[in-house]
């Protein structure tokens, strides 16, 4: 009778969010220091998302499309990548630690536009998809769900820091640091702290952030920015074991 | 030049502070066209000022100014001659025409302006013909119509009296009627000119149509045949005709279909015409009796077959059917539910008895002696005089039976056709021991002579019938020696009982109902324990030859039932004999149930007991309800033996679960079996052991396949008995029994594999549990630059835009008032300052003037003092 009745509880939950919170859903105050433990934050800084209107049309820019019209307008074509940050978003809220709500995504534009990602976003798997909906985004300053009135992307004020939590460890990832440390060590499996990670969702060059208070590196070569998220979520899905 | 256009330039690059002036632009987006990035301040309002100069500058300047009246006709305002206006104006309109009309007109081109256009036809003037101008005759088929008067007529009737030509003249003397009549006339002429060629036409056409006839009927020969041809009628449509015709007719009625009463009737006669003649017959001579009998014989025996039949078929639609209270629907008998009351007491009680109801507890015993109560009541109203006849008769036949059964013998060669009904039990076993050979004969004779439609009290008469038949019946199963022969009466007696049933169902149920009274009572005083006799057996049985046993309720086969498991569950099973008879009656429990399939624990519970009788190694644990435990009875049914010799009698026994009473029983087994003097000696013998085990099998074998068709329980109870199956010890088994069994252990186990797919109640497992992932909504026809489209922002974007306009309105009017005032102050001030300026210059003029007459006064002054010095 108990069982009963406990999981027709769990199944009504299970209506509202899928037995599993995301983590920045609304809940009761005494959950509050429950909800900043064991989260990853990633930041991804410099990420080249810029709307043009090419042709009549808004698109986002991008080096092997717009090559000619960036010539023409003086710009550097390589600079636009929008395909980076696709591919980091892709990894990363398709990985378990996301589907278990433990990551929060930031990404800020070399435009300065800081943009927060729900857990619940489902990135649209081709790229001129992606790049449709970038335009929205941009233009509208946010997305929601195609069923309900979800808030799935959505512009938010800088700086990033004022989204990140109070005395958290922030560590920006780079190839220029002596040491190494492997991605699955990049917490101790004891303590219940989040941790923000900055990737720079960049083709090349350096990212500097003044919020950050490390840098760190996760392998002896230089990375990709979707590889580096990769690594960094599935080192934390095993620290925290999830499988 | 050069050197201006250089210091202009030089002016142009100096930056005026007050100009600076720079648009932010929010969202800096490449290709987009931006507007003015750079303001022009003072400029702006430069020209807006002047614009306002142009607009309400000129409207404030002429305001409260009346305007004048001005003469623009030719000529007036400077002094001309009338000759001079008159040019004037002609030239003007001329002019005027010229221009406006003329430009696009054709006609004017070609010709002379002036020239009025003139239609034409055929190059004469459309006036010139007479178009309206209809003559008499050219109209032929308005002749009818009046008014159609010429021309000339008209002209002289409609507007005589214009101008005179000389013919007029004359004819003016005429007088007005003559006219008229001269008028007629020639209207009539007319109409008869027309009349006559009509006429002419007509008869032209027929002196035509005539010729040609005549010409056709030559040619016709030579024609194809057309159009309906008249068909000869053959042989079917004659028959369609008739059959048509003949619908409505009917078929001649063959004999009516007789009632029962009359067919009764007819049957009674038949019989007694057939008795008389076999008195006479028997009476003339015994040696040509076989001749005739022979054929009489034929005869009976071919209508009773045929009675049967009916009997058989009205049976097999026969049902006992009962409403909601359990009483019975069909009570046609007004009679016997009074005599139910009158016996019982109590009217409704009885009808829907229980099984434990008080006032209906009466043994057959009891019924018995009712029964002849009644019946001498019921013979002194009717048959007084039958009545001692019958006496004398009787004690005739009493003589008879006790003198000789060597004569019965004799008799029964000779059954009379028609009987009395016998009045207490002992006559009836009188008459049947007189014609023992033929009692099927006798009894249906009895029940056919005393059909309820062909007397008052013969109703009556049958239920004693059927209540002397079931007492015949009961006795018969409780004699000690139990024979073919005794079985063949039984099956006679409830053959009739199954006939006799029709015509009164209650009293049938009642009377059923005390004999199991009559058996549970019994076994509840004395034998709870002992083994079920062969009486107990076959009342179970007559119940399931007499009334439906799948009915889910039913008076008679409830109780039965309930007597039937209570004996199988409650006897304790001290030997094999014992173990026997309580397999027969699991048999009989079978039958009731093998129809509704209903689940009786008390029988499988039997079953599985009596399997374990076979097994030497028990299961741990095991109901044991009324069976050994102990070692050497509790495997009294294991065969440690071989033994060939009784295999006839193996089959024997076997055949007991087709036993109907049909009397294929084999005598010495159910002699063997039911005899209370050879019990127990010869009972543990390996034959004995063998046969019964094979009876267990079977008994298993009926269950496992009534119950297959419960697949939820269907592993649960037969689990147990496939183990022990398994563990019996089959070496001494024949070769028969083993085979059986084979195939038994096969068939369960193939079954319990096929239903062994037992689903268990669990909890719902769910799935992973993980965050649900949301698709993004993607606009298709996303507009970046109206990015909140939708019918919200329309209205969002119209009062924005009508918030705009009405500021941008107020700021407008506040400006112009502002320019108005502007205006208007300076106005004010040019005019103070021309005032000012007038008052300076009068003043001034009249200070010089004042200065002059001061200094002419003065230089007088001074010349007078001058003068005066």
């Amino acid at each position: 009778m108990f069982n009963f009745i406990f999981s027709s509880i769990i199944s009504q939950m299970s209506h509202e969010y899928d037995t599993v919170a995301p983590p920045n859903a609304k809940r009761m105050k005494t959950d509050a220091q429950l909800e900043l433990k064991k989260t990853l934050y990633v930041v991804l800084e410099g990420c080249s998302l810029e709307t043009a209107k090419v042709g009549g049309e808004y698109v986002i820019l991008s080096s092997d499309k717009h090559a000619n019209f960036l010539r023409k307008q003086k710009k550097d074509p390589a600079d636009y990548r929008p395909d980076i940050l696709h591919q980091c978003l892709l990894n990363l809220l398709d990985s378990p630690l996301n589907r278990e709500g433990k990551l929060r995504v930031f990404f800020r534009t070399s435009k300065n536009v800081l943009v927060d990602v729900s857990p619940q976003c489902r990135i649209p798997r081709t790229f001129d998809r992606f790049c449709g909906l970038m335009v929205q985004l941009l233009h509208k300053l946010s997305i929601r769900a195609a069923e309900t009135s979800q808030k799935l992307m959505s512009v938010v004020k800088n700086p990033v820091s004022n989204h990140l939590p109070v005395g958290s460890r922030k560590m920006l990832m780079s190839y220029n640091v002596p040491e190494l440390t492997l991605a699955n060590k990049l917490v101790s499996p004891d303590t219940d702290e989040p941790l923000v990670v900055v990737i720079g969702g960049i083709a090349r060059g350096k990212i500097v952030v003044d919020y950050t208070d490390s840098e760190t590196k996760i392998s002896s070569y230089p990375l990709s920015a979707a590889l580096t998220c990769a690594k960094v979520t599935s080192g934390l899905e095993e620290i925290w074991g999830i499988i | 030049m050069g050197v201006g256009g250089k210091k202009n330039a030089q002016k142009q690059k100096k930056i005026n502070p007050f100009e600076l002036k720079f648009n932010k632009s929010k969202h800096d987006i490449l290709g987009r066209k931006k507007g003015a990035q750079v303001g022009a301040p003072t400029a702006s309002r430069k020209r807006a000022h002047e614009q306002r100069e142009k607009t309400l500058g000129v409207e404030y300047d002429r305001k409260n100014k009346i305007s004048k009246i001005v003469d623009k006709r030719l000529g007036e305002r400077d002094d001309k001659t009338e000759e001079e206006k008159g040019a004037m104006r002609f030239t003007e309109e001329r002019v005027k025409n010229y221009k406006r009309s003329a430009k696009f007109n054709l006609a004017d081109e070609m010709g002379d302006g002036d020239e009025e256009e003139v239609l034409t036809h055929k190059g004469k003037s459309l006036s010139d013909i007479e178009k309206y101008d209809k003559s008499m005759i050219s109209d032929s088929d308005d002749d009818e119509e009046p008014g159609n008067l010429g021309s000339r007529m008209v002209r002289i009737a409609h507007f005589g009296g214009g101008e005179k030509t000389a013919e007029e003249f004359v004819k003016e003397k005429m007088s007005r009627e003559d006219m008229i009549s001269n008028l007629i006339a020639k209207t009539k002429l007319a109409r008869h000119e027309k009349q006559t060629q009509k006429d002419e036409l007509e008869m032209m056409t027929e002196s035509l149509d005539a010729k040609y006839a005549n010409l056709m009927g030559k040619m016709k020969a030579s024609f194809r045949p057309t159009g309906r041809q008249p068909i000869e009628k053959d042989d079917y449509d004659k028959l369609a005709i008739t059959l048509r015709m003949e619908a409505d007719a009917r078929a001649t009625p063959a004999d009516r279909k007789l009632t029962e009463e009359e067919e009764a009737a007819k049957e009674k006669e038949r019989l007694e015409s057939l008795e008389a003649a076999r008195i006479s017959k028997s009476n003339a001579s015994f040696n040509s009796r076989s001749h005739v009998s022979a054929d009489a014989d034929v005869d009976i025996e071919a209508g009773e077959k045929a009675d049967l039949r009916k009997l058989k078929a009205k049976n097999a639609r026969f049902e006992v059917k009962f409403d909601g209270d359990g009483g019975m629907i069909d009570e046609d008998d007004v009679e016997k539910s009074r005599i139910l009351k009158a016996s019982s007491g109590d009217s409704d009680e009885d009808s829907d008895d229980d099984v434990d109801d008080e006032e209906e507890e009466e043994d057959l015993d009891d019924l018995m002696e009712e029964d002849l109560d009644e019946d001498s009541g019921d013979s002194e109203d009717s048959e007084g005089e039958n009545d001692e006849e019958d006496v004398k008769k009787k004690a005739k036949k009493t003589k008879k039976s006790e003198k000789s059964l060597k004569k019965a013998e004799i008799l029964d060669e000779t059954v009379p056709f028609t009987f009395e009904m016998p009045k207490n039990y002992s006559k009836f076993c009188v008459l049947l021991e007189k014609y023992s050979k033929s009692m099927d004969l006798v009894l249906e004779r009895l029940v056919k002579c005393h059909h309820p439609s062909l007397k008052e009290g013969n109703k009556k008469r049958l239920n004693k019938l059927f209540l002397m038949c079931l007492r015949w019946f009961d006795d018969m199963a409780k004699e000690e020696e139990i024979g073919e022969k005794t079985i063949w009466e039984m099956n006679l007696a409830q053959k009739t009982m199954f006939g006799l049933m029709k015509f009164d169902i209650q009293y049938g149920v009642r009377c059923v109902r005390a004999l199991i009274r009559q058996h549970w009572k019994a076994r509840q005083e004395k034998q709870t324990k002992s083994p079920v006799s062969f009486g107990l057996i076959s009342a179970i049985r007559l119940v399931s030859g007499l009334f439906p046993v799948a009915d889910q309720w039913h008076p008679v086969v409830v109780p039965a039932f309930f007597l039937a498991t209570e004996a199988l569950c409650s006897a304790k099973i001290s030997n094999l004999t014992v173990l026997a008879k309580q397999i027969q009656l699991a048999n009989a429990i079978v039958e009731y149930v093998s129809e509704s399939k209903r689940y009786v624990p008390e029988l499988v519970a039997f079953a599985r007991s009596a399997i374990l009788l076979a097994v030497t190694e028990k299961p741990e644990k095991f109901s044991t309800n009324g069976f050994p435990i102990l070692k050497p009875h509790s495997e009294m049914l294991c065969v440690t033996e071989k033994k060939n010799e009784f295999f006839q009698q193996i089959f024997a026994i076997s055949k007991k679960f087709c036993f109907q009473f049909t009397g294929t029983l084999s005598p010495i087994s159910l002699s063997a079996l039911f005899s209370t003097s050879s019990a127990s000696e010869s009972a543990d013998s390996a034959s004995m052991k063998i046969t019964v085990l094979r009876a267990v099998i079977s008994l298993i074998q009926h269950l496992r396949v009534m119950y297959s068709n419960q697949n939820e329980t269907y592993n649960i109870v037969f689990h147990p008995f496939l183990k022990s199956l398994k563990s019996i010890n089959t070496v001494f088994l024949p070769k028969e029994v083993l085979e059986e069994l084979e195939t038994l252990i096969a068939s369960m186990s193939a079954e319990i594999g096929a239903k062994s797919r037992l689903t268990h109640l669990s909890l719902i497992k769910t799935e992973k549990s993980m965050l649900k992932m949301l698709e993004p909504r993607f606009e298709w026809d996303f507009d970046p630059e109206r990015p909140h489209k939708g019918p919200k922002d329309d209205k969002k974007r119209l009062t924005k835009n009508l918030r705009n306009e009405k500021r941008g309105a107020i700021k407008e009017l506040r400006k112009d008032t502002a320019f108005l005032a502007r205006k208007q102050i300076s106005s004010v001030k040019t005019k103070d300052r021309a005032r000012i300026a007038a008052t300076k210059r009068v003043m001034g003029g009249l200070m010089q003037q004042q200065g002059e007459w001061n200094k002419e006064k003065r230089t007088n002054d001074v010349e007078k003092k001058k003068t005066k010095k």
